[in-house]
């Protein structure tokens, strides 16, 4: 009877005890909640130095990054990972050629041309051991104390498999073609063809989309309207390898490219390689209508032509460069333009105005403005974006825009004229500090990438030298040698 | 006149096969459970695993030894850094390596970490199983903050790669010790708690008082190691009765079940073994942190792995058990065969033996009492 009692009471008990808990948690929820508003609320990025020692480098696994201009393609990070999801490829410049692959950071002298380098994240185990073999330290993942080399990329999502793809190869076909990978570049285009043929059966409308291999699928750089530019203003006239992609047949490509090249090697003008190309494609007996309106195409236009866009019907649609404001402004304004834009928060800040200013039937480029304006975001590079693409409509309605439009290609005539060449890398080997060097060398090379002048590129090293407090007398006095010239 | 209204020879009276799982959320993971049941009473259990097999064995026979570590990993994602560590004592002893004092107090430290927080899901886990909410929600929080602990050590929550042959991957950040006696301080209260909400709740001992003995030989005949064993009184502790690593150092119990509730053995037996030995974790962790020495974790981190030819067996104290890793070198950088004994796998096997008599319902306390982890036994 006592024991059936007693177990009463400590049923009651034990059930007040747990009662009573929960009451306190729920009278104290400040304190004792436990959940994160997470949008609105994050955890902190782990703490920990920044610095070239592996010891206490690279904390967050979020995403693999490698800075290619570092890369001495050594394969130690493809040999280590375990479930093989880097994939480097590397064409080593014949013996005795002139070729220059370039300076890493920290002044090795790379031995040859990354072709490809893939990481598909989709595979990746995020384990982590591909870092740590690099001896250049440029794989790595992105955020924490890697913020110095690359903005945190957490909550990285794409709607295409095909986006966790990421390729950071950013040699040219012409400098692969230069270095002997003339083998390389055929097996690449049947893999792609097979590719793209895989694409088809599944079903999905062909549209035109980038390239997975020549143009990055998704590069970390945003090309930034003003690099295609440059690209064709270095390459010989303006015909491109490329413009030969819109053939179809494969044997017919090769002929042409092969042609097109050799013509090239002789220094012809755009309508002799023309020639020689229909020459020798006639005398393959591979001429077509098609081919031959792919050519008209590519000669029809004046020297502007670039890439003609061939549709079934044999149409021929011409895209211009978009060096000359005239033709600029018949581009249309796309929401992947916005990528140019460097900082991530005005990136983001545009691509909402623009998506709101679609819907609603307005000015993209003028809402787009307005946005970066009123968030205070609005700086010369998106100025000179926004420009770029406000057309004639807008020079109507908004002339004070025509005029900063006609101002920014007044300034872009007239800089170079009045500047000095760009220097070398080389002269920077002047600075001792080994973190100094390898800094401005960084500056230097992303400078030289987008363009920018000598005054612009001295400019943006003493900035980024004072921002990290490594400026010295010695490395001013290199700086000014540089400014003046000598 | 006696009217026949129910025909008793259509009625089937024999066997009745049961299935649980594959989806199912007490089987703490994809489990398949044949449940021959006379009734309610359970008179045998057919395990059906397999469903995440990954081929672990076969697979190492291709990587080399320092791309193992991840694999090892995926084993028992509830404890990976014992999976870690227990697969670098092996490969250390065949190489032969001795590791810097520091390493062995970090390894320590984390290992010892890390039972805190695989036990508290298993504890979680239980008293989600029998019914109990609260308490899951509470342990889980607390395993957050060592989860927090271990992202600032070496940036992942859950599968670390952190302990390497020869080695850790980082050394220990800074604070990180504050942060852990912190942790520990706050941790403390929280097992009173616990108990106080579940481990002496009426309801919950009768749930599981009584139901599911495991005695001492049956045990020992099946090889069930760790908590599950020692809940039946039987106080078999590789830290302390085959000590590797620094163990031989701390002063800590092993705490065993005393049939407080019922009788030794049963499933509340099973579960509070875990509960104290957080205590002593805990014991273990404030010890190790306020002797832990100075140095370079790397010092004794091998270039390149490649042992000579010759085969080991480390031993190991996991969360669940007794993890060895049996390695076969032939004197190649990648090794010839790596075998693994699976604690989860061998207390599983019980199942069928302890659960025989007892209703449906109580297979569910007994499973859970046992503590498995699919990714371990399938691996």
């Amino acid at each position: 009877m006592s024991e059936y009692l007693n177990n009463i009471v400590y049923g009651v008990k034990s059930f007040l005890t747990g009662m009573k808990l929960t009451m306190d948690h729920f009278r104290n929820k400040k304190e004792l909640v436990a959940t994160l508003q997470y949008p609105h609320e994050k955890w902190p990025v782990p703490e920990r130095n920044i610095g070239f020692n592996h010891s206490e480098y690279n904390l967050i696994r979020s995403r693999l990054h490698v800075d290619i201009d570092d890369c001495i393609a050594c394969m130690q990070c493809e040999r280590a990972c375990p479930v093989d999801c880097i994939k480097i490829d590397s064409i080593k410049p014949p013996k005795g050629s002139e070729i220059d692959c370039g300076m890493t950071s920290n002044d090795t002298q790379k031995k040859m041309i990354v072709s490809r380098f893939t990481i598909d994240m989709s595979e990746c185990m995020y384990c982590n051991l591909c870092v740590f073999p690099c001896p250049e330290d440029c794989i790595y993942m992105v955020g924490g104390p890697n913020a110095e080399k690359h903005e945190i990329d957490y909550e990285f999502s794409q709607y295409k498999r095909d986006g966790m793809i990421f390729e950071f190869a950013d040699a040219t076909d012409e400098a692969i073609r230069d270095a002997g990978g003339e083998k390389w570049l055929d097996q690449r285009d049947v893999k792609l063809a097979k590719h793209n043929d895989g694409v088809e059966l599944k079903g999905e409308v062909k549209s035109v989309k980038p390239d997975p291999i020549t143009a990055p699928i998704k590069t970390d750089t945003p090309i930034s309207t003003a690099k295609p530019a440059t690209q064709t203003s270095e390459s010989s006239g303006e015909l491109e390898i490329k413009s030969f992609n819109d053939i179809s047949d494969k044997m017919c490509r090769g002929i042409a490219k092969k042609a097109f090249m050799a013509a090239k090697r002789g220094g012809k003008d755009a309508v002799a390689i023309l020639a020689d190309v229909a020459q020798a494609l006639s005398d393959a007996g591979k001429m077509s209508d098609e081919i031959q309106s792919i050519l008209d195409g590519l000669s029809a236009s004046p020297s502007k032509a670039v890439a003609p866009a061939v549709e079934a019907g044999g149409d021929v649609k011409v895209e211009s460069v978009p060096d000359a404001p005239e033709a600029v402004e018949m581009k249309e304004f796309d929401i992947k333009d916005l990528n140019a834009i460097e900082d991530k928060m005005a990136r983001g800040t545009a691509k909402k105005a623009f998506i709101a200013a679609k819907r609603s039937g307005e000015d993209k480029v003028e809402a787009v403005r307005k946005a970066l304006t009123d968030a205070g975001k609005l700086d010369t590079a998106t100025e000179d974006l926004l420009n770029s693409f406000s057309g004639a409509a807008a020079k109507v309605s908004a002339p004070v825009e025509a005029e900063k439009l006609a101002e920014s290609t007044e300034e872009a005539v007239v800089e170079p004229v009045g500047d000095l060449p760009l220097f070398e890398i080389a002269d920077l080997n002047g600075i001792d500090d080994k973190m100094t060097r390898g800094m401005a060398k960084k500056i230097f090379m992303a400078g030289k990438r987008t363009g920018k002048t000598r005054t612009e590129v001295i400019a943006d090293l003493r900035a980024g030298l004072t921002e990290a407090g490594k400026l010295d007398d010695a490395t001013n006095t290199i700086l000014n040698k540089l400014g003046s010239g000598n | 006149m006696e009217a026949n209204l129910v025909d008793k020879s259509v009625i089937e009276t024999g066997e009745m096969v049961l299935n649980m799982g594959p989806q199912h959320p007490s089987t703490h993971g994809v489990l398949r459970l044949k449940i021959h049941t006379d009734g309610e009473i359970v008179s045998q259990i057919e395990p059906v695993i397999g469903y995440l097999h990954r081929c672990f064995e076969k697979h190492c026979e291709k990587l080399s030894y320092e791309q193992i570590v991840p694999f090892t990993d995926r084993c028992d994602y509830l404890a990976s850094m014992h999976m870690d560590h227990a697969y670098s004592i092996a490969v250390e002893k065949l190489l032969d390596i001795e590791l810097p004092d520091r390493v062995e107090y970090i390894r320590v430290i984390i290992a010892e970490l890390q039972r805190i927080a695989s036990h508290l899901v298993a504890v979680g886990t239980f008293g989600l199983d029998v019914g109990a909410i609260t308490p899951f929600t509470w342990t889980i929080r607390d395993r957050e903050r060592v989860l927090d602990l271990f992202e600032t050590l070496c940036g992942a929550r859950l599968l670390y790669n952190y302990i390497w042959p020869g080695g850790v991957s980082h050394d220990l950040p800074p604070k990180f010790i504050e942060r852990t006696l912190d942790f520990l301080d706050y941790f403390d209260p929280q097992i009173d708690e616990l108990n106080n909400l579940l481990t002496t709740n009426k309801i919950f001992i009768e749930r599981t008082a009584d139901v599911g003995i495991l005695p001492p030989e049956v045990g020992i005949n099946f090889g069930v190691s760790g908590p599950s064993l020692r809940g039946s009184g039987v106080n078999f502790d590789l830290r302390k009765n085959e000590p590797y690593s620094i163990y031989s150092k701390f002063d800590f119990d092993v705490p065993v079940g005393k049939g407080e509730m019922g009788t030794i053995g049963d499933t509340w037996d099973r579960y509070y073994v875990r509960v104290l030995e957080m205590r002593e974790s805990a014991k273990i962790i404030r010890q190790a942190c306020a002797e832990l020495p100075g140095g370079d974790v790397h010092a004794a981190l091998p270039k390149k792995i490649r042992p000579n030819a010759g085969e080991v067996y480390g031993r190991y104290e996991s969360a669940r058990g007794d993890v060895g890793f049996y390695i076969m070198s032939n004197g190649k950088n990648i090794p010839m065969r790596v075998k693994m004994r699976s604690p989860a796998f061998c207390n599983l096997s019980v199942l069928s033996e302890i659960s025989e008599g007892w209703m449906i319902s109580d297979v569910i306390a007994i499973l859970g009492s046992l503590d498995i982890v699919l990714g371990e036994i399938d691996r």
